[in-house]
């Protein structure tokens, strides 16, 4: 059902994953930890294979990941490729998701050993880097990154604190106390804020009486008709350099909290345009474009549980997600969390693969259905979406002022993506936060008060060395794929 | 004079990035002044302490955005923005909070009935038929999904 979910998300313009995963969060509460992780991954790898549905189909991205995918699949799809395109990018997926898998089973049990010998100042700064990292690599400008992580840092510290059990930043207002829960915030933040941006297009387009672009459907009837030719299996193979970049690039892309599928896809492009022994036509509509693309935005899916799996700290909104119900689930991600939990993380990492099965077996069935989606009126989707939040909202405690802070939180998501600033470092830090705080107090305490401790080691150098060298790297890394894609869009 | 200044106006990433130094600097005055922020724990930190420290970090971070090179960057979302359709953004609000309301008041079936069928009707080509048909599909739909996992909640 998660894949189903996530692909349907996928393929609607307009919906983010995220818009898909805070939908079914609050449903997950009422759930085994096994079911609740499966349709939590079924909706995050279905929605990452799905944006590309409607990137070959209409040229209109499902999910900012697959942006990179437009420029070669659409052009495929406009010479009468597209049943090919459309099975590169299920095949390219599937493949890029299921050897990212792999890397982040082996190197989370791994890396878990390691983070177990880490003390609370190490873990301090393991998080404060984590939080910069997320801050400077999401979005455009680094400012606004570092400031929208800040109002999640805020947003966090409503609520008592948790030692002196003293009320902060609440004003007064008693159902603050408990602070604000992790539900109405993630569904206010992602789905009703970005479907308010949807009415609000609605409501321009018809004040100015214009008429929403219809869609050429013949197109569409005969992307599967029996003279619309087949992706063959010398073709999917002969993309394998572009797969493995692919998979290579966004692997480490997930790896590293902040930046995320749609860096992912953009770094694995810009370096096949360079790479590839076929680099003068990606961009021309070439099946190495659609190849590297794609398994680069799903090969972000796994790794970005590491850091999450390991030290706690989730590298994407998905990994937050999944670690908000495993929080609901009584396992709330640690370094301990492979001591405390094996099961919960082996079925994890079962589940991980599994999904990418049924993946491959809803996306080959449903393609058809699924290239039709993004004709579905978005008058229709809005209310539905915005009443599924505000029940979804309500029905995990059955408190009304969780829907007051939702449709507040919503506000000021449309305030900050109005202003472009990136979301994703704001709920990450919100989720953060009680993590730091903790781990900073036992820090302190344990160093009696002498602050110096937290800067003077050399882990906390290296630490700080590495953050500035990946910071560096990744943005004339990011600024370079920019530039490929940039010149492909005037083009 | 005074309106030329406003329609000169645009919000770019400095004035976005003074906006915000201003109000968490109200917050900071704030915090400062509550009682709540000098008490201190049993660890020697005041409950303040993490406040004013990720406040005085935000009003850094602001300063640095107002001197970047973006800083005379309008966003893209509000260049043709219409402050006046904020307006909007506001009323939809406090559609999905009656909305809410009455979910309480009269339970699912009716509520989203209204919801739905209204909503589909004022936003979409303003047919009866289109906005009925679809508000029921997605009404049985709705109440199956949450009926088969068993959410415990009085408006079912």
């Amino acid at each position: 059902m998660g894949v189903f979910v996530g692909v349907t998300v996928g393929a609607l313009p307009g919906l983010a994953i995220s818009t898909g995963m805070a939908l079914m969060l609050p449903l997950t509460y009422y759930m085994n930890t096994g079911p609740a992780l499966a349709l939590l991954i079924g909706v995050y790898k279905g929605a990452t294979f799905g944006g590309s549905i409607s990137a070959i189909t209409f040229s209109t991205p499902g999910i900012p990941a697959a942006a990179a995918t437009v420029y070669d699949g659409y052009k495929m799809m406009k010479r009468g490729e597209g049943r090919k395109a459309l099975q590169m990018a299920l095949y390219a997926s599937v493949t890029g998701d299921t050897l990212s898998d792999i890397i982040t089973i082996v190197l989370a049990t791994t890396l878990a050993v390691v983070a177990l010998k880490f003390g609370p100042t190490e873990r301090f700064l393991v998080m404060f880097m984590a939080f910069i990292l997320i801050g400077t690599l999401s979005g455009k400008n680094i400012f606004k990154g570092l400031i929208s992580g800040s109002i999640g840092v805020l947003l966090a510290l409503i609520g008592s604190d948790p030692v002196s059990l003293v009320p902060r930043l609440t004003f007064n207002l008693w159902w603050l106390r408990d602070g604000i829960p992790i539900i109405p915030m993630i569904i206010g933040l992602f789905a009703v804020s970005k479907m308010i941006e949807e009415l609000f297009d609605i409501i321009e387009r018809k004040r100015k009486n214009e008429e929403i672009e219809k869609q050429d459907l013949s197109i569409i009837k005969s992307l599967f008709s029996k003279a619309s030719a087949k992706l063959t299996w010398k073709e999917y193979i002969g993309c394998w350099r572009e797969m493995l970049i692919g998979t290579t690039v966004g692997s480490i892309a997930g790896m590293l909290p902040g930046v995320g599928s749609s860096g992912g896809a953009f770094l694995s492009y810009g370096v096949a345009k360079q790479f590839s022994p076929n680099k003068e036509n990606i961009g021309e509509g070439a099946l190495e474009g659609i190849a590297a693309a794609e398994s680069g935005n799903n090969a972000t899916m796994g790794p970005t549980l590491i850091p999450l799996l390991v030290f706690g700290i989730p590298g994407s909104v998905g990994a937050a997600l999944i670690g908000s119900a495993l929080t609901f689930q009584g396992a709330t991600p640690s370094p301990r969390m492979f001591e405390l939990h094996p099961t919960i993380i082996y079925s994890l990492f079962v589940l991980l693969i599994i999904a990418n099965a049924v993946n491959l077996f809803v996306g080959n069935i449903m393609i058809r259905f699924y290239s039709r989606l993004g004709q579905l009126p978005k008058y229709i989707l809005i209310p539905f979406i915005i009443m599924l939040a505000i029940i979804g909202t309500y029905v995990v405690s059955n408190n009304r002022y969780d829907v007051i802070i939702m449709l507040v939180i919503a506000l000021l998501g449309f305030l900050l993506n109005l202003a472009k600033f990136p979301t994703a470092p704001l709920v990450i830090a919100f989720i953060l936060t009680p993590l730091i705080e903790r781990t900073f107090r036992i820090a302190i305490q344990t160093s009696y008060y002498d602050y110096r401790v937290m800067f003077d080691s050399g882990l906390s150098k290296a630490l700080l060395g590495i953050t500035i060298i990946l910071v560096i790297g990744i943005t004339k890394l990011k600024d370079k794929s920019k530039k490929i894609t940039g010149d492909l869009e005037e083009e | 004079m005074g309106s030329k200044i406003f329609s000169n106006f645009k919000f770019t990433n400095k004035v976005i990035s003074i906006i915000l130094l201003s109000i968490f600097l109200i917050l900071l005055i704030y915090t400062y002044n509550m009682d709540w922020s000098q008490k201190t724990a049993r660890d020697g930190i005041t409950a303040g302490f993490f406040p004013k420290a990720i406040l005085i970090l935000s009003m850094i971070f602001c300063i640095g955005m107002a001197v970047n090179t973006y800083s005379n960057e309008v966003p893209e979302s509000l260049e043709e923005f219409d402050f006046k359709n904020l307006i909007y953004v506001v009323i939809s609000l406090f559609i999905c909070w009656g909305y809410f309301l009455l979910l309480l008041e009269l339970g699912f079936f009716i509520s989203s009935f209204l919801f739905l069928s209204l909503s589909i009707y004022f936003l979409g080509p303003g047919s009866w038929k289109v906005s009925l048909i679809t508000t029921l599909i997605i009404i049985v739909f709705v109440y199956t999904f949450f009926s088969l996992i068993q959410v415990p909640s009085n408006i079912f």
